[in-house]
C-alpha cells in the first residue's frame, strides 16, 4: 500500500449508508463544484503561514455555512495545508516556529466544526485514539477520532504524549471495540511495541489500529509478532473499519 | 582566512544580521549608533535616544553609570519591541573610553521552555474544549431520550386510568344508591386519585412535547376576557371549599387578538390554581387583565404567605416546588409552571412574580396584542 498513515493523515471519502453528519447542504447548491477551491486553498495558506489566525477562522467558518463536506474540510484544507508545511519546514522554507503556529491554528479550527460531527447518531461502538508516549504530534490522530464520530462512532481521543497507563485505564473505562495509536517518529517504534504489547496482555482482544507518518519509510515489519494490531495506510482499510464494525 | 577579514566578516554580520542587540551610548547615555536587529525590534531610530528610551527602567534612581560600572556583570535588561510585549535580554557593558559598548543575546532555553509550554498548553486547550463538545452532544442525546421516554410512558398511561376513570363513573351511575357510605368513600378516592393521575400524565406529556420543540401554538382570534371567565368557573369549586373568593377585574383590553386560547386558559388555570391552592382560606385571589402598551396583561394575586425572593427562579424548573405549603394540604407535579412558562414564551410572551412575605404573591404573564382581523 503506498498511500501511507492513517491515525495521522486522514484521507477519507464520503462514506455511504452510515449515520454520518457530513454535512448540511444548502438547497440548490451545485454538490459536484468543489467548495475548497485552488484560489481559496492558496489564500488559506498564505494566511496559515503568515501566522494570521481570524483570517483562517474566517475562511473555515465560511465554508461551514455554505455547508462544506466535513470530510472535504479535513482532507482539502487542514489536511493538504498541514503537509504543505511539514514539507515547507522539511525543506528549510519556514521555520519550526511557523509550522508549530500553523499547526496550532489548525487544531484551534478544528474546534469549529465539532458542533457537527459529534450531532451524529452513534452505532454503540467507540474506539480510543492516543498518541504513544514522548509523541507530540496529535493533529493527525484528532482528525482520525473525529472521523469515527462522524461515522457514528464514539471516538475517544488522549492527546499527545499520553502516559501509557493513562491510556490503559482509559480502555479499561471505555471497554471499546477499537484502539487506534498513532506514531509520528520512527525513533519511537519500540514505544509502540511495547504499548501494544501491555494493552494485549491486559485485555487479549483488544483490536489495534496503527498509523503515522514514521511507517512512511517502513517499519510495518514490527506489528507482525502482534495478530491483533494492523497498519492501516489507506482509507479503504480504515473507512471498511468504520462503516462495517 | 586572515584573523582581519574573519573579524571584519563578524562585524558587518552583527551590524547587518544578527539576533543580538548592539548599541553604541556616549558617556552620557545617548544612542550613538545600533544595529539593524535592534532598531528594526524597537520599530524606531535609536541614535539620539537615551538609554531609558531604549531599556524599561522602573527604577528612576538607576543611572547609566549603574550600568556600566562593571563590564563583567550581566544586566537584565527589557526592551519593548515594535509587538508591545517587553522582551529580555542579557547585557554586558564595555567601556571603550569615550564609548560605551552595549550587547545584549535574549535567553534560548527560557524561550525554548515557553514555546514548549504554549503549545503544549493550546493542545490541551484544544483537547478539552473536544472532550467538552463530546459531552454535551452526549447529554443532549440522553436529554432527548429522556423526553421521548417520558412522552412514550404518559402516552401509554392515559388509557389505563381512562379506563378506571370510566369505569368508576359508571359505578356511581348505577350502583351510587345502594352503596354504602363506605363504599362511595373508595368510589369518591378512586376518582379523585383518577384525576390527579391524569392531570400528572397530561403534564407529562405537554412537558414531553415541548421538550422535544413540538409545541406549536395555534392562533385564532380570542377573547381574553372568555378565557378568564372560564378559568375562574372551573376553579370555583375549589375556590368554594375554602371559602376563597375569586374575583375578576378586567381592563380595557382588546375584544379579540390571535392568541391560542386553550394554551393561554391553561395558563390561567395554573396560575389560579397555585393560587387558590396558597391564599389562606377566607380571603381573596383576584384576577385582572389589562393593556400595556403592546402587551395583554394577565394577573393574578393571592393572599398567601408570599414565596421567599431567593426561591423565585427555582419555580420554574421541572419538579421544584416552593417552601410554601399549600393552605389545603394540595398536592402538585411541580410541572405546572414550567408548562405555563413554555406556553407563554411561545406566543413571544413573558412570565413575571411579585411576591411580599407574609403579605401574598401576584403571578402575571404579558404577550403581544396580536389584533384579529374582522370581517
Amino acid at each position: 500500500m503506498s498511500e501511507t498513515l492513517c491515525c495521522d493523515q486522514p484521507n477519507l471519502a464520503s462514506a455511504q449508508h452510515s449515520p454520518v453528519a457530513t454535512c448540511v447542504v444548502p438547497a440548490g447548491r451545485d454538490t459536484s463544484t468543489p467548495m475548497i477551491t485552488e484560489e481559496l486553498y492558496h489564500g488559506y495558506l498564505a494566511s496559515l503561514l503568515a501566522g494570521e489566525h481570524r483570517r483562517c477562522h474566517t475562511v473555515v467558518t465560511g465554508l461551514l455555512g455554505q455547508g462544506v463536506e466535513i470530510k472535504d474540510l479535513y482532507i482539502d484544507l487542514f489536511q493538504r495545508s498541514l503537509y504543505e508545511v511539514g514539507e515547507m519546514w522539511e525543506h528549510r522554507k519556514i521555520s519550526v516556529a511557523v509550522e508549530h503556529m500553523a499547526s496550532a491554528i489548525t487544531e484551534s479550527l478544528l474546534t469549529l466544526v465539532y458542533p457537527a460531527i459529534f450531532s451524529a447518531e452513534h452505532s454503540g461502538k467507540s474506539v480510543v485514539i492516543s498518541c504513544v508516549a514522548n509523541e507530540c504530534h496529535q493533529i493527525g490522530s484528532k482528525m482520525v477520532a473525529d472521523f469515527f464520530e462522524l461515522h457514528g462512532w464514539h471516538g475517544y481521543f488522549l492527546g499527545a504524549n499520553t502516559p501509557k497507563a493513562d491510556l490503559l485505564q482509559m480502555i479499561d473505562e471505555k471497554q471499546p471495540q477499537l484502539v487506534g495509536l498513532s506514531l509520528s517518529l520512527t525513533s519511537n517504534l519500540r514505544t509502540l511495541v511495547r504499548t501494544i504489547r501491555d494493552i494485549t496482555d491486559r485485555r487479549p482482544d483488544s483490536q489495534i489500529i496503527v498509523g503515522g507518518q514514521a511507517f512512511r519509510h517502513g517499519g510495518v515489519d514490527a506489528l507482525c509478532q502482534f495478530t491483533n494490531a494492523r497498519h492501516i495506510s489507506s482509507l479503504g482499510d480504515l473507512k471498511a473499519i468504520m462503516v462495517g464494525g | 582566512m586572515p584573523s582581519e577579514a574573519i573579524q571584519n566578516t563578524i562585524c558587518r554580520y552583527v551590524e547587518d544580521e544578527a539576533n543580538l542587540v548592539c548599541v553604541l551610548f556616549n558617556r552620557n547615555g545617548l544612542v550613538v549608533e545600533a544595529n539593524r536587529y535592534v532598531e528594526r525590534l524597537l520599530g524606531i531610530g535609536l541614535v539620539g535616544q537615551s538609554f531609558q528610551q531604549v531599556f524599561i527602567v522602573f527604577d528612576e534612581s538607576l543611572t547609566f553609570e549603574d550600568l556600566i560600572a562593571d563590564s563583567q556583570q550581566v544586566q537584565t535588561l527589557d526592551v519593548t519591541p515594535q509587538t508591545g510585549m517587553p522582551q529580555t535580554f542579557y547585557f554586558r557593558f564595555f567601556d571603550l573610553g569615550p564609548e560605551i559598548l552595549a550587547l545584549g543575546h535574549s535567553n534560548a532555553e527560557d524561550e525554548e521552555r515557553l514555546r514548549s509550554q504554549v503549545l503544549s498548553l493550546n493542545q490541551n486547550l484544544a483537547n478539552l474544549n473536544r472532550q467538552l463538545q463530546q459531552s454535551n452532544a452526549e447529554l443532549a442525546r440522553l436529554n432527548e431520550q429522556k423526553t421521548q421516554f417520558v412522552g412514550m410512558a404518559a402516552h401509554d398511561l392515559r388509557s389505563p386510568l381512562g379506563t378506571i376513570s370510566m369505569a368508576a363513573q359508571c359505578l356511581r351511575m348505577q350502583a351510587e344508591d345502594i352503596l354504602d357510605e363506605d363504599s362511595l368513600d373508595f368510589l369518591s378516592r378512586i376518582e379523585s386519585v383518577c384525576e390527579s393521575a391524569r392531570h400528572l400524565v397530561d403534564s407529562f406529556l405537554d412537558l414531553s412535547v415541548i421538550e422535544s420543540g413540538r409545541l406549536k401554538i395555534e392562533r385564532k382570534p380570542t377573547d381574553i376576557r372568555a378565557v378568564v371567565d372560564k378559568a375562574r368557573f372551573l376553579l370555583e369549586i375549589p375556590a368554594k371549599k375554602k371559602q376563597v373568593v375569586i374575583v375578576v377585574r378586567h381592563g380595557p383590553v382588546p375584544e379579540s387578538v390571535m392568541v391560542d386560547g386553550p394554551r393561554l386558559e391553561q395558563v390561567v388555570v395554573n396560575f389560579l390554581s397555585n393560587a387558590v391552592q396558597h391564599t389562606n382560606p377566607h380571603s381573596t385571589v383576584e384576577i385582572a387583565t389589562c393593556q400595556e402598551g403592546a402587551n395583554l396583561k394577565v394577573s393574578v394575586t393571592d393572599q398567601g404567605a408570599g414565596i421567599p425572593r431567593e426561591e423565585i427562579p427555582r419555580l420554574f424548573k421541572p419538579f421544584e416546588r416552593g417552601a410554601a405549603k399549600k393552605t389545603a394540604g394540595e398536592k402538585s407535579t411541580g410541572l405546572g409552571l414550567v408548562i405555563a412558562r413554555k406556553i407563554v414564551e411561545a406566543h413571544g410572551g413573558t412570565v413575571s412574580i411579585e411576591s411580599e412575605l407574609g403579605k401574598g404573591s401576584t403571578f402575571s404573564f404579558t404577550v403581544p396584542i396580536n389584533l384579529a382581523s374582522h370581517r
